[in-house]
């Protein structure tokens, strides 16, 4: 605080307003500095931050719950303009009822903004104190032309509201009946316009963007130009329009042909076109324009990743978490490349260094559970799925993953259930059906299985491994045309599996001594545990063969290792 | 309660509170007011005036409304209320203004006597009709039955539910005749039974813009003005210089009630003792006058320049200033602290254009043509008042700004 004497009668004034309705503006470059003082004189600060979009007359309304020397520090305004101008001159007589001062910190851009814009609010201040260094007493006023005004419109959001949309532009009606300066009609106008295109009202969104860009022209205003093209990027990436995107894109790098950000949107549209070349190309001109935009070098990595160039991808990571180290994105993605490249330890790390960061993502945990399964180490795995499933309870491969590492732990029922969440969450997609499938077997529950099995197949699934199992449960519930008929359905692919399904393929089909010969093998190269096809059913048939029994003894001791 | 020290002149001088019940008799100062003259005509004419009330930003026009609605209380059934308490001032309908004057007068009468079965029938089924209308629409909910509590129903979600705003125009407004009849029959029999006429006063209707004042009273002047009962709505200030306020008010309104601002000075720039005096009761009906030197007091009514709100501000300003030096009274320099911020919000926005402007109207006392001097008006940079005769002046805190400025270019 660098002007004693308003800090002085500033606080003076919070001690006469304490635990009365009292609306005061303080300019300051210094909000910190602000809180400092007024806790130091025993203020409880209740500072209120405007910047994520936050309601401010909700949070004021909860004032009772306040003690009597409360006083309420906002900031941020201008990040909800200009809505938030319409909607407290409506609302001001709702500060009579806060019977705790609100001290309103702003800069001198945001005071000038709600004089004009909130004259009905502004008159019920109290008073305006300006804290900076030198305040205006004493200076010779400079009067200047309107500026360009570019408000921080918020484009991107998880979830449209759309009750809270048409309320946005009710309010922006109501501002445009107030504002004769055109550079603020024209944003008012693209605010309009964002708002149309999100409510997918393309043709009053498109007369809008017009209106805004003819008063732009008019004013020869090209920042406002730029930045309205820019935001128009921003809603048809968000409307998934990628055609427009490139477009828009390709008019900007014509005028401006070193503009990064261009190349970049251009970029993210090819790829979710698909066109991945093209994608990395245009990732590669922003690259060379802005090497250290972290941004760039993550959606390189993705459509690099895309382009199955796993170790290139690998690098663009490392780029991008050099640039920015903090942030958790890449760590992501060079965890999810590492398990494509079997480097599950590096994996971990990665995925581990990305939870450190962001411990709220569901991928990462999903990753480190995926790395985990592939490590064997299916007790771990299994917390990672469950932390995952906690995040995005939504996420069908997810509670796939945790029922394949429960089944692995013998946990059979558990499995079940996961899998059964995950058919319910992907009904159309096989490998859930299928896990499905697999532990109801070996629960003998073998119409249940059947069932799995079936619609695993008719999801389109053609592996040698299915048919086998079906054409066991077949013959378990007496089907043996259907049993024969998957048989040669397995016949057709058998030649291409390795040898533990083939020994499975043998041993369903009644030859113990080429199931046998074919184990063995199979155990010798680690293909499956002896654990495992001691109580695998398509082994039911030679079970009691005493060689049977004997081979998996000789390979028991070795059964802790997993397959390969 | 008199301020007997600077922390209670604080509590006091309040610039959010317009003055009703207690206050407005403890601190009232009687002023000019149109409101007098109106009050007789409204008091004494059996037919149902309907008036347009208008003047600046803070220049006292919600406690002079308080002050009619006390003038009236014996002599008519006065339903007063505030719209922006109703209704969402941004998204607001002429159907909207209609459904919220019909429950508020509904409320009242409902209170004072016992409507006839008859009508109570009558307005049973019409409420129960544009239930299912509703329904068909989609807008779901509890639905009670019964006029009271569809009203109580609807009139709580109107301002909050922009749903429920959008399906009840949907139905009202093709049947806006149904609701009129309604609750012209409520006024009616209200006023027989009661032998008053009813007034309703609509303050808070000048917050919405020009454009849809206009829409309001140019557009749906007739609907706005069709209930049979005397009726007052505020508008907003810049249809005071709209083309169509004329017809406005020649088609539909029996008047057009305009509060100046106090007079502190006359067209030639010499004091007006009235005006002055005025003011000082006002501040002296609030504070003991040993809290405030004579100087610093005639310095704050200058640089109020008549509009309440902005005096209120001023004392309380420079009252907050003395106390923080530990003094018990308020000096000249207090005020003159007080009204540099004043000033330093003029400073802020105003820009080239605008100080010709100024300075135009500082010369002639006169209008200029345009839509800068609306906002300059509006801003309160340009005050308007009125003797005989309607005349504008600069804001007092920022005329030596523009003296200088006129100096230099000299």
């Amino acid at each position: 605080m660098t002007s004693i004497l308003p800090s002085r009668e500033l606080l003076n004034e919070l001690k006469l307003a304490k635990s009365k309705n009292s609306l005061i503006f303080a300019i300051t470059e210094d909000r910190e500095g602000l809180s400092q003082l007024l806790k130091s004189n025993n203020f409880d600060v209740r500072p209120v931050d405007l910047r994520d979009d936050g309601n401010l007359l909700e949070m004021l309304v909860k004032w009772e719950r306040t003690p009597d020397n409360a006083v309420y520090l906002i900031y941020g305004i201008s990040s909800q303009f200009p809505s938030v101008l319409g909607y407290l001159n409506l609302h001001r007589d709702l500060f009579y009822q806060i019977k705790r001062p609100v001290l309103m910190t702003v800069s001198e851009y945001e005071i000038r903004e709600i004089q004009k814009h909130a004259p009905d609010l502004y008159r019920y201040r109290s008073r305006t104190y300006n804290l900076n260094e030198k305040g205006m007493t004493g200076i010779e006023p400079t009067f200047s032309e309107p500026k360009s005004v570019y408000y921080k419109l918020p484009i991107f959001e998880e979830k449209i509201d759309v009750a809270a949309m048409r309320e946005r532009i009710k309010l922006d009606e109501y501002l445009l009946g107030t504002v004769n300066d055109d550079y603020k009609k024209a944003e008012l106008y693209m605010d309009l316009a964002i708002s149309y295109f999100k409510l997918d009202d393309l043709d009053t969104g498109n007369d809008y963007s017009r209106k805004s860009m003819n008063i732009r022209e008019r004013l020869k205003d090209e920042k406002g130009i730029l930045i309205n093209y820019r935001r128009l990027i921003l809603v048809f990436l968000l409307k998934k329009q990628f055609r427009k995107v490139i477009e828009l894109s390709s008019l900007l790098l014509k005028s401006d042909p070193t503009s990064a950000s261009d190349y970049l949107f251009r970029g993210i549209a090819y790829l979710e076109l698909g066109q991945f070349e093209t994608a990395l190309k245009c990732y590669d001109k922003a690259i060379e324009l802005d090497p250290r935009n972290a941004n760039i070098w993550l959606r390189k990595g993705l459509a690099l990743g895309m382009l199955n160039r796993y170790e290139d991808a690998l690098e663009s990571f490392k780029k991008m978490i050099e640039f920015d180290p903090q942030n958790a994105i890449p760590w992501q993605g060079k965890g999810l490349v590492l398990n494509i490249l079997n480097r599950y330890e590096d994996a971990l790390e990665s995925f581990k260094k990305a939870i450190k960061l962001d411990p709220q993502n569901a991928i990462v945990w999903q990753g480190k559970g995926y790395a985990l399964s592939k490590l064997l180490r299916w007790e771990e795995a299994v917390d990672s799925f469950e932390k995952a499933v906690e995040l995005d309870p939504q996420n069908a491969i997810v509670w796939q993953g945790k029922g394949y590492a429960l089944s692995k732990l013998l946990r059979w029922e558990e499995a079940v259930d996961s899998f059964e969440k995950a058919v319910e969450l992907d009904p159309q997609n096989a490998i859930p059906w299928q896990g499905k499938g697999l532990v109801l077997n070996i629960l003998n529950r073998y119409e249940d299985a059947l069932e799995a099995f079936e619609k695993t197949a008719e999801l389109g699934m053609k592996s040698a491994t299915l048919y086998i199992t079906l054409a066991c449960l077949y013959r378990k519930l007496g089907k043996e045309a259907e049993s024969a008929e998957a048989c040669k359905l397995a016949r057709d692919l058998i030649e291409r599996e390795n040898e533990y399904t083939r020994a499975c393929f043998e041993a369903v089909c009644g030859s113990a001594d080429a199931a046998l010969a074919l184990l063995r093998t199979a155990l010798e190269k680690k293909q499956q545990t002896a654990d495992w096809a001691r109580q695998d059913p398509d082994f039911e048939f030679i079970r009691d063969d005493p060689r049977f029994k004997a081979l998996l003894d000789e390979f028991s001791e070795d059964g802790k290792e997993g397959p390969e | 309660m008199k301020a007997k020290s600077l922390s209670d002149v604080y509590d006091i001088f309040d610039p959010q509170e317009a003055l009703i019940g207690e206050t407005l008799k403890e601190y009232y100062v009687r002023r000019e007011s149109p409101i007098d003259r109106h009050a007789n005509a409204l008091r004494s004419s059996r037919r149902p005036l309907k008036y347009l009330f208008v003047g600046s930003r803070g220049n006292g026009k919600s406690t002079e409304l308080n002050r009619l609605s006390e003038l009236l209380e014996n002599d008519l059934l006065i339903v007063p209320f505030s719209i922006r308490d109703k209704l969402n001032l941004y998204d607001i309908e002429y159907s909207d203004i209609l459904l919220i004057v019909a429950a508020e007068i509904y409320k009242k009468v409902s209170e004072n006597v016992e409507l006839s079965k008859e009508l109570s029938g009558y307005l049973d089924t019409w409420s129960e009709k544009v239930i299912e209308n509703e329904k068909s629409l989609g807008l779901s909910g509890e639905v009670k039955t019964g006029f009271s509590a569809f009203f109580l129903n609807i009139t709580g979600k109107m301002k909050t539910e922009a749903s429920t705003r959008e399906v009840t125009r949907k139905v009202i407004q093709p049947q806006l005749s149904d609701l009129i009849y309604a609750v012209n029959k409520i006024i009616t029999e209200a006023e027989e039974k009661l032998d008053k006429k009813i007034l309703v006063i609509i303050d808070d209707l000048d917050k919405v813009n020009l454009e849809k004042g206009e829409e309001l009273f140019y557009k749906h002047g007739a609907e706005l003005t069709s209930p049979i009962c005397k009726i007052i709505y505020t508008i907003p200030q810049p249809l005071q210089f709209s083309n169509k306020k004329r017809q406005i008010v020649l088609q539909y309104f029996d008047d057009s009630i305009d509060l100046g601002n106090i007079n502190i000075r006359n067209r030639r720039g010499e004091t007006d003792p009235k005006g002055f005096d005025l003011m000082k009761k006002v501040a002296l009906k609030r504070m003991d006058e040993s809290l405030i030197s004579e100087d610093a007091l005639k310095l704050a009514i200058e640089y109020s320049a008549g509009v309440m709100t902005e005096f209120i501000r001023i004392i309380r300003s420079a009252g907050n200033i003395a106390n923080t030096d530990g003094r018990s009274r308020i000096e000249v320099p207090d005020v003159e602290q007080s009204i540099a911020d004043t000033k330093n919000d003029y400073i802020r926005i105003l820009n080239p254009e605008d100080i010709e402007i100024l300075k135009d109207v500082m010369r002639m006392k006169g209008k200029v043509d345009g839509d800068k001097f609306q906002d300059l008006l509006f801003c309160l940079a340009i005050l308007e008042y009125s003797n005989d005769e309607v005349w504008y002046d600069i804001h007092p805190a920022i005329k030596g700004i523009i003296e200088r400025a006129e100096a230099g270019e000299e």
